[in-house]
């Protein structure tokens, strides 16, 4: 039942995974600042 | 008459239990108004497939078809072996959802990302159970808290357990008001709970909306290209929404289009909740293992703001770190209640929007690149 070989497989995907959702939502918070700065709301007159 | 008692010769006790489990699915949905949209049509497709002999699914008799092919799976290889319906769906909810609150406040991205932690927590506890990595990384989805991408990825991952990964996910969607308060007040203080954030709403341009959904598309597919349809169609709803010139599309994809999908979604899914598939001792696991996976991802986003509150001076509260998990809108209001719950003036429900706006973000880049890694 319990599988230590089946735990160690999954490990470097499990921590390239969770990296990686960080690393997007890092390059996605990048483009939102730079949107946002690069394209600003009109002042009301 | 004799056919008649012939086929009720047929019943097995299995079968009759899965009536009961489809019972349960239908009473929870109409009482208790849990996930209704999925959880009837499954209920009853649970029923509608396993009656003996049913013409609902196929039959077969040492690998050889016996009589038509049952409509059932017919809906089945024309919408979720191809992942059509999830796809579909996806244009759907993107359209429902207003970006607004991650684009004027972008921080809180990292809480999506941080409250993923479940996924692949709960990964890695499965192929320590003994599943193999590809039904590993389906029942790890349950973390998405997010059903079309449970369904998505454990379907291209030719996953054994699609049915019963899918009745997790879902049910514990529904059981968020129930799961997240505990998890939080185990993990918080009362002093944390009682933290007030400042809400400055922001005015983003609308040229910022529309570019916003071309641009994760174009990052995500960058990175995880093979599944880069998840995104794409989430975000090609969301153009939709926010192009200002397509309103009756964006309302069609909003109700005809999801409740659409939605209702073929939840019947066509019950093909794989045949007694056979579904009554296993794995099935229990599969639904303990996603309960994990539930309370891992809001322990990640929770813990998450308490390490971001270590290094910055306005502290966050860390109840809003829960609500980067997928489960759209109730997650955001389970923490909003908690905060008004704690402190009558306490307003989370904006910080705790944006996180759970970004969690849908999170959720799907995490089934993408668990896609494209295990590729």
């Amino acid at each position: 039942m319990i599988n230590i070989n089946g735990l160690l497989e999954s490990l470097p995907t499990s921590g390239l995974g969770m990296l990686g959702v960080f690393v997007v939502m890092g390059a996605i918070y990048v483009s939102i600042k730079l949107l946002c700065w690069l394209i600003r709301p009109k002042k009301e007159q | 008459m004799e056919v008649i008692f012939e086929n009720l010769m047929l019943i097995t006790w299995q079968q009759v239990v899965m009536w009961v489990i489809g019972g349960i699915l239908i009473s929870l949905a109409i009482k208790k108004e849990m996930e209704p949209t999925l959880l009837l049509p499954m209920g009853f497709g649970a029923i509608l497939v396993n009656l003996p002999m049913s013409g609902a699914v196929t039959h077969f008799l040492n690998g050889v078809q016996i009589g038509e092919e049952g409509a059932i799976d017919v809906l089945f290889k024309a919408g979720i072996a191809n992942e059509l319906f999830p796809l579909l769906l996806f244009i759907g909810i993107g359209a429902m959802i207003d970006f607004e609150p991650i684009l004027s406040n972008p921080k809180l991205l990292f809480f999506g990302a941080g409250a993923q932690f479940g996924i692949f927590f709960t990964f890695s506890m499965a192929a320590l159970f003994g599943f193999s990595i590809n039904d590993a990384a389906s029942i790890g989805i349950i973390g998405a808290a997010d059903g079309p991408t449970s369904i998505f990825v454990a379907n291209t991952l030719k996953s054994n357990y699609i049915g019963a990964i899918v009745v997790a996910a879902y049910s514990y969607m529904a059981l968020v008001p129930i799961i997240q308060p505990a998890v939080i007040k185990a993990l918080t203080t009362k002093k944390e709970r009682l933290i007030r954030m400042e809400y400055k709403p922001g005015t983003v341009s609308q040229p910022v909306k529309i570019l916003f959904p071309i641009i994760i598309t174009i990052l995500a597919g960058l990175v995880a290209p093979t599944s880069v349809s998840l995104v794409g169609f989430l975000m090609f709803g969301n153009l939709l929404r926010e192009c200002g010139v397509l309103r009756g599309l964006s309302e069609t994809a909003q109700n005809v289009l999801a409740n659409l999908i939605t209702l073929l979604l939840g019947l066509t899914i019950a093909t794989k909740m045949q007694a056979e598939l579904f009554l296993t001792p794995q099935t229990l696991l599969i639904m303990g293992l996603g309960l994990f996976a539930f309370i891992f991802d809001t322990a990640g986003g929770v813990v998450l703001a308490k390490i971001i509150n270590l290094f910055v001076k306005k502290k966050i509260n860390p109840m809003v770190g829960a609500a980067g998990i997928s489960a759209f809108p109730m997650s955001a209001r389970v923490v909003h209640k908690m905060g008004l719950k704690e402190d009558p003036q306490n307003f989370l429900l904006m910080h705790a929007a944006g996180a759970n706006v970004a969690g849908q973000i999170a959720s799907v880049i995490a089934g993408g690149l668990l896609l494209s890694l295990l590729g």
